[in-house]
């Protein structure tokens, strides 16, 4: 277990750490991308979509039974010798980079559509980065309560897609099942990149205190997960039909301009308002994760130079987010990183199990 | 020290950038129009000027001569009549107040795609605007003077906004259009509007569409099926005469409020519709000295109820034979209840062929709650 008190977190905490890493950007294009090959089954997707984070969930829970108080970099160290282990790690750490690099340019672009067009996507960009540095430097502990603070906010901002249900048709959920098992299950690949974050467990495994419940908070973050994305698909789904949904980039956000609300005239911009603080929970998660993984890796004092540790990285989310010329490209990279997602969530854990598996004595060692 | 010293920085840097330095804008340089106006230009000798645009601006400064303007502009396109009108307007046109989308009926009969699709792609333009056609051309509308009400924008909006809550009038706003010119089955129906003067403007019936063209319109009477057999809820006056022996006994007025159910059942490749008009509702006035609530002298609730239904039945039977023969697309939105059993295997066959080949059976159901406050 990590012994500084700045990087341990409750079994709790760890919950909305995975909530934090995975619901974000992914919520407002998701029913877009869950109908288009399940069409109104698209929801049924949502569901099946869980299955390959839960996957790794369960490989990640194991190894870390094995290697309970090693961090990633020591295990795969450990396991696959300093230099290649250095390079598996870096790798990850890499991953993540480009991950954050992409959550934040789509952070950038939603708002510049909706709420500041005039404003360039690099200064957007900028200032999130800001607040996320600002975040991370703090540790495992500041992070893990933010993430608490930021989900009841979340279940107050969902509340704001009951509205749209006024113009809801529930035809167009039907006939369940009628899209046919191979359409579900090929809308449920695309849908489980909504689900990319889950692999953060990698990191923050030895910081939570509690590992006998680290297999019920993970199971539990992924159900609210699902629960968030099955809300908005099927809202989305009620109100647009499976058709229409694939002429709209971020379904989720316009469902807020089918209704009128007195006063507040445009509920998407009351709605981004607090949107947009939440969604950069996963860049502050992933800065923090990579960071500490950097720290560690580098044999550095975790005191003296984690927080400068995380202002590099944040820095090179930041650069790493301005490369896509345009929003068509942006979506692009983000289809890399969806592809990238398993083999970070279930490549990973199983090559460690592999590696560990052929190197039973070590194992030992550790358990 | 120096990590306190970047924070500063970078906080300074972020407060420097928050008030929102691009996208700061004063509501006196803003031009914010209400209403958007949308039609077919002449034919000119260059042939490029497609569309003409205009707005209903509301004038913002106090003590001017008009209170709004209305500024018409030709263009290629939508967005070239807004880079046009910026030559000689000094305000920056922002589409955000957007109410009410009016169009040209010769635009509509040519597909109202190219003009809506500007106003659904703008993240600005809220889906609520309500849409309307205006028989004619919309040149009239500049001549419109409404004296009881600031600008026509005003008068249009609450017009239709209102109008499928009250009385037996559709309803269609941006989004409902945009999703039915789109989605398999379904095809939109947008009001007409009609100048009668120079200051009375009415809606005067219904645009029946065939995805985004104009093909039909049909009169109020019409609109009034319509609107029940497509369930469009809200409620109507509805006119009622009782007669016995060929004797007027009764005439009266009920207020109804309407839904529909629909079922559909199928046989091969025979479908049938069975729609049922449910009218729910009060006896508002009626002109004979019978009463309602009395054991002499009654008049039965269910002899204004039976000629209601039968009227109504007749009437929609009538636009549903019309519908099917004549226009030839499904305004009445069944459709969507067959594609809800069997969507796989018809998604590809319901646009052309479908609604004009299946039986159609219209039930009316009429149910008379109320009297008001006399017997």
């Amino acid at each position: 277990m990590e012994d500084n008190p700045r990087f341990q977190i409750t079994s709790k905490q760890s919950i909305f750490f995975i909530i934090g890493s995975t619901v974000a950007t992914g919520i407002l294009s998701l029913p877009r991308v869950a109908s288009a090959d399940a069409g109104q089954d698209g929801w049924i997707s949502v569901i099946l979509g869980v299955c390959a984070p839960l996957i790794s969930l369960l490989l990640i829970e194991r190894l870390g039974r094995l290697f309970p108080n090693l961090t990633m970099v020591e295990i795969a160290q450990l396991l696959f010798g300093k230099f290649l282990g250095s390079v598996i790690t870096a790798g990850f750490i890499a991953y993540m980079i480009f991950f954050q690099s992409i959550v934040l340019r789509l952070i950038a672009e939603i708002t510049a559509v909706f709420a500041l067009p005039k404003t360039p996507t690099s200064v957007i960009a900028l200032l999130s980065i800001i607040s996320v540095i600002y975040i991370a430097q703090k540790g495992a502990k500041v992070v893990g309560r933010l993430n608490e603070l930021l989900f009841y906010i979340l279940l107050f901002d969902l509340l704001l897609l009951l509205p749209p249900l006024k113009v809801a048709d529930y035809t167009n959920l039907l006939p369940v099942g009628g899209a046919g098992l191979t359409a579900i299950v090929k809308g449920a690949l695309p849908t489980a990149f909504a689900y990319e974050g889950m692999e953060v467990l990698l990191i923050i495994y030895p910081m939570v205190t509690k590992k006998n419940e680290v297999l019920k908070a993970g199971v539990t973050a992924l159900g609210i997960a699902m629960l968030i994305y099955l809300m908005a698909t099927v809202i989305a789904l009620l109100v647009f039909g499976a058709e229409i949904l694939q002429h709209i980039i971020w379904p989720t956000v316009v469902l807020f301009k089918v209704v009128d609300v007195p006063v507040i005239e445009r509920l998407e911009v009351f709605f981004l308002a607090f949107w947009m603080g939440l969604v950069s929970r996963p860049v502050m998660n992933m800065c923090f994760a990579s960071s500490y993984s950097l720290t560690r890796l580098l044999k550095l004092d975790m005191e003296q130079y984690y927080s400068y540790m995380v202002i590099l990285v944040g820095l090179s989310i930041y650069v790493v987010a301005l490369i896509p010329d345009n929003i068509v490209q942006t979506f692009k990279f983000a289809t890399y990183g969806g592809y990238a997602f398993f083999i970070a969530a279930i490549g990973y854990p199983l090559l460690f199990h592999l590696a560990a598996f052929l190197q039973k004595g070590k194992v030992k060692q550790y358990a | 020290m120096l990590r306190r010293a970047c924070a500063i920085f970078l906080i300074g840097i972020g407060l420097f950038v928050l008030p929102g330095c691009w996208d700061y804008q004063d509501l006196d340089e803003l031009s914010l129009p209400i209403v958007g106006i949308y039609d077919l230009a002449k034919p000119s000798e260059k042939n490029e000027e497609k569309v003409k645009v205009a707005g209903i601006f509301p004038v913002l400064y106090p003590k001017t001569e008009g209170r709004y303007t209305i500024v018409y502009e030709n263009g290629q396109t939508v967005g070239q009549t807004r880079e046009k009108r910026n030559y000689y307007s000094p305000e920056t046109l922002n589409v955000g107040m957007l109410q009410v989308g009016i169009y040209g009926e010769k635009l509509a009969r040519k597909g109202l795609h190219g003009a809506s699709d500007i106003l659904y792609r703008a993240p600005k333009v809220k889906n609520t605007i309500y849409m309307a056609v205006l028989e004619g051309g919309t040149e009239a509308l500049s001549k419109l003077k409404l004296k009881d009400y600031p600008n026509p924008g005003v008068y249009l909006f609450g017009l239709l906004k209102t109008a499928q809550k009250k009385s037996f009038l559709p309803t269609t706003t941006l989004h409902l259009y945009g999703v039915q010119e789109v989605t398999a089955g379904k095809n939109p129906v947008i009001p007409l509007l009609k100048m009668k003067s120079n200051s009375r403007i009415e809606i005067s019936g219904t645009g029946i569409f065939k995805k985004d063209k104009l093909i039909a319109k049909i009169d109020l009477k019409d609109t009034r099926s319509l609107v029940m057999l497509r369930g469009l809820e809200g409620e109507g006056s509805i006119p009622f005469i009782v007669e016995k022996n060929g004797e007027k006994i009764d005439e009266g007025s009920v207020l109804v409020k309407r839904s529909r159910k629909v079922r559909v059942t199928r046989k091969g490749d025979d479908f049938t519709f069975f729609i049922t008009v449910k009218l729910q509702g009060d006896v508002i006035e009626h002109s004979s000295q019978k009463f309602f609530i009395d054991t002499k002298n009654t008049m039965p609730l269910e002899e204004i109820q039976t000629v209601i239904k039968r009227e109504i039945e007749r009437d929609c039977r009538k636009f549903t034979q019309r519908m099917q023969e004549e226009f030839k697309v499904d305004c009445i939105d069944v459709t969507k209840y067959a594609l809800a059993k069997w969507r796989k295997e018809l998604k590809d066959k319901v646009e052309e062929g479908f609604i004009e080949n299946v039986k159609i059976v219209v039930d009316v159901e009429v149910k008379i709650k109320g009297v008001g406050v006399l017997t």
